[in-house]
């Protein structure tokens, strides 16, 4: 760093002479011949004083411009809250889950494959991996209680359930953002602050778990479930296990991957279930009817959007 | 002449004693005797006489005998030793010998410390090499061979043991070979020994029983027997020493543990394509029953004892399960009938379709199996679930349709418990072996048919949807840049 300073003066060197004789040259042309050496130096001084110093400025200014650019162009920008901490956590809880369940599941499923066989010698054996399985679905329970819980007893879960119920209007979004795909329509769905494909995406993890847990339960404590049931009705909850696993693993792997990490807009992807927050410019394209009804709310509020709304220049003072 | 003789007598006995005295010389007279008509005649002195020549006779006649008793003794061990001697001569050379047929160098050599301690040391060379007897030494045509039969046969004269009738050999894999001129073949003396053969008592004979094992490997393993004579197994003894009883005799010196012998028969020996062998398939069993009593008596009574009774030779017997000379104890995961081994092994058979089909075998056990929970752990070394043997059982296998079966539906919820404490009868509603189908396990097929449809048409609904949509945005990409 040191070296290239050093290299930026040297060149500004030869510009700053041609300019400093420039001005020495207008000035011996007005003053006393006599004077004018000793004024010639004086003033050749003061300017490469002047000069050295605007140019150490600009050197500092350049290093807090790369800083600056470095950052994400988003945090410019102004940010909304989109998920509390609650919610983060419960995803956060979630996918760890379901990555342990997955994980040692699938082998399961598909016990003759080269994976299955290096995952199960890796693991220690199958034995060993029923208990990280065993230890995930108590996570999954776990946070599929608490969740039914946050629905029922917190106001911001009510509402968030509220917003995530389907409606018919779900189905029209469908309807005309594959008519838009399809260039039959001017412009896509406008959504709330869930589009169908969120809602989906809940809903698919609340049949799944419902479905995950039953029979799950049902094969863990399979002697207990046997002193109920006759055996065919665990074979069908084993078979229904390892179907829907199968379906619910494709359905994150196609469906809720390619909405948050491959499609172009979150690519390689979206922040949001970390940070919790959204950008303005996302929030106005993604959840435009949400971004409208949140400023009348506010300016009916008259807080101006505050209450809401947190400033990029905080958010850069933060970090 | 009377009165020299006992001093004479009795000086010959005494030297007779001694070792360096041949027994062919004549008493030497004393020198210095006075004659006995030198003598005047006295009665008295007369009377005197005649009672001392009385008990001179008496004391020579117990001389005589004496004298001939050891004359006797001494002739006949120098007889003895004269022969063994003669033949000694030449053959305790320990470099002594002829080539053989083949082109072989065959030792003439006879270890005399080894032969004495034989059970023939105190035979003659003669006794067996018969055709010796009548030679003059050195002899100039080569021993016949020996015949051990002429001694050792059904209640001969010498007291020779006799283990079995000598046809048995006759009529075993190596007695033909034999008769058949194979030099390769094993004469008596290949197992026995020549000059050094012991009692099978004794732990130095060749046929003590824990010597057995290399006394068989001594043509067995050699492969340029088992090549030329086309025998199936190879090296025996390198599996047989690693199996349960290989190492119970070498390892842990139980000679009640099976040796060669044990199976195979030993003078009576044949192949096991021989339909009387001991190794023959439908013998086998009664061949490991020698020992294994309470297996072979189990396994009489199960589907596979009573198919191979019924002469069906596809019918499993003990090394169709256990292996032969590589045979392990079931706790060992080297062996056939370990838990995570048992699946592959009843599936030699329970997976053939040829099998199957003749015998009208259920189909599908083992996939079934390797699919269910069981099967997977199994197969990934899990040693504590179910396999094969934990249902059905191992030597009293039977058809579940026997009411006796361990995995008959009445019997279930007894043989589940075994695992799954307090198991009801709830286990035998559906079945183990799941195979579904719109017939059979119902509920598993319409939980799989429902998926299946409802996977496939979702998973290509959101393919769909996302291609849609990245070919939208494909064809918008321009128009959003302006």
């Amino acid at each position: 760093m040191e070296q290239d300073t050093g290299k930026k003066e040297h060149l500004a060197g030869h510009e700053l002479d041609a300019e400093i004789e420039a001005a020495v040259e207008e000035l011996r042309q007005k003053a006393d011949p006599d004077l004018v050496e000793e004024a010639e130096e004086e003033v050749r001084r003061q300017l490469r004083r002047e000069i050295r110093a605007r140019l150490s400025r600009t050197v500092e200014a350049r290093e807090a411009e790369r800083k600056a650019a470095s950052k994400p162009k988003e945090e410019e920008d102004e940010k909304f809250v989109r998920f509390s901490l609650v919610v983060r956590l419960q995803h956060i809880c979630l996918m760890t889950s379901c990555v342990a369940l997955i994980i040692t599941g699938l082998p399961m499923k598909f016990p003759d494959t080269a994976v299955a066989r290096i995952f199960f010698s890796l693991m220690g054996g199958v034995g060993a991996s029923g208990a990280v399985h065993r230890i995930g679905a108590a996570l999954l329970i776990s946070v599929a209680l608490f969740h039914v819980g946050y629905i029922l007893f917190f106001r911001e879960g009510r509402k968030e359930f509220r917003e995530l119920l389907p409606k018919p209007r779900d189905v029209g979004d469908v309807i005309r953002n594959v008519r838009y795909f399809l260039g039959m329509a001017r412009h896509g769905a406008r959504f709330g602050r869930f589009s169908y494909v969120e809602k989906f995406d809940y809903w698919a993890v609340y049949w799944g778990t419902v479905v995950m847990i039953t029979s799950g339960l049902m094969l863990w404590g399979q002697d207990i479930a046997m002193a109920i049931l006759p055996k065919f009705c665990l074979d069908m909850a084993r078979e229904a296990h390892s179907d829907e696993a199968l379906l619910a693993t494709l359905a994150i792997i196609v469906w809720h991957f390619y909405n948050v990490h491959w499609n172009p807009d979150n690519f390689p992807m979206n922040r949001t279930w970390l940070t919790g927050k959204i950008s303005k410019k996302n929030m106005m394209h993604h959840h435009p009817i949400e971004y409208e009804k949140l400023m009348a709310e506010c300016e009916a509020a008259g807080h101006n959007g505050r209450r809401k709304k947190q400033s990029g220049q905080q958010e850069v003072d933060k970090a | 002449m009377i009165e020299r003789i006992p001093a004479a007598g009795a000086s010959f006995v005494m030297r007779a004693r001694h070792p360096d005295v041949t027994p062919a010389r004549h008493p030497e007279p004393v020198e210095g005797c006075r004659h006995p008509s030198a003598a005047p005649f006295d009665p008295s002195t007369e009377l005197r006489m005649l009672k001392m020549r009385l008990r001179l006779a008496y004391m020579l006649q117990q001389t005589t005998f004496l004298i001939a008793i050891v004359v006797l003794l001494i002739a006949s061990s120098a007889a003895f030793s004269a022969s063994n001697s003669e033949c000694l001569m030449c053959h305790s050379a320990r470099g002594l010998s002829k080539t053989g047929k083949e082109g072989r160098q065959v030792s003439l050599h006879v270890n005399q410390t080894q032969f004495r301690d034989s059970v023939h040391g105190g035979r003659l060379c003669v006794d067996c090499h018969i055709d010796m007897a009548e030679q003059k030494f050195p002899h100039k045509t080569a021993a016949e061979p020996v015949m051990c039969s002429r001694c050792h046969q059904m209640g001969n004269s010498e007291g020779a043991p006799q283990a079995s009738p000598i046809d048995e050999y006759q009529d075993s894999v190596h007695g033909k070979a034999a008769a058949a001129g194979d030099f390769d073949a094993p004469r008596c003396k290949d197992c026995h020994g020549y000059h050094d053969v012991r009692s099978h008592k004794d732990p130095k004979s060749r046929t003590f029983r824990a010597n057995i094992p290399k006394t068989c490997a001594a043509c067995h393993s050699d492969s340029r027997i088992t090549t030329k004579h086309n025998i199936p197994v190879k090296q025996p003894l390198k599996l047989y020493e690693k199996s349960i009883h290989g190492r119970a005799v070498t390892g842990q010196g139980l000679l009640s543990a099976a040796v060669c012998i044990d199976c195979h028969g030993f003078h009576g020996i044949k192949a096991a394509k021989d339909p009387s062998s001991t190794i023959n398939r439908p013998h086998i069993p009664e061949t490991c029953g020698q020992c294994h009593k309470k297996v072979l008596e189990d396994y009489k009574i199960s589907i596979h004892g009573e198919a191979r009774q019924a002469g069906i030779k596809d019918a499993p017997v003990c090394t169709d399960c256990h292996g032969e000379h590589t045979i392990q104890p079931a706790s060992s995961p080297d062996s056939s009938v370990y838990p995570t081994h048992v699946v592959a092994t009843c599936s030699k058979c329970h997976e053939d379709a040829r099998i199957e089909k003749t015998y009208g075998l259920p189909a599908n056990r083992l996939s079934t199996y390797i699919g269910s929970y069981h099967g997977i752990a199994n197969k990934y070394g899990e040693t504590t679930v179910a396999n094969c043997a934990t249902c059905h059982g191992a030597h009293d296998i039977l058809p579940s349709s026997n009411p006796r079966s361990l995995v008959n539906k009445k019997n279930l919820p007894q043989t589940c418990g075994k695992c799954h404490p307090g198991a009801s009868v709830n286990f035998a509603k559906g079945s183990v072996h799941v195979t579904p189908s719109p017939e059979k396990d119902k509920g598993v097929y319409w939980v799989r048919v429902f998926y299946t449809t409802f996977i496939i048409g979702l998973i290509s609904s959101f393919a769909g949807y996302i291609g849609l949509d990245l070919i939208s945005r494909w064809r918008r990409r321009g128009r959003q840049e302006h």
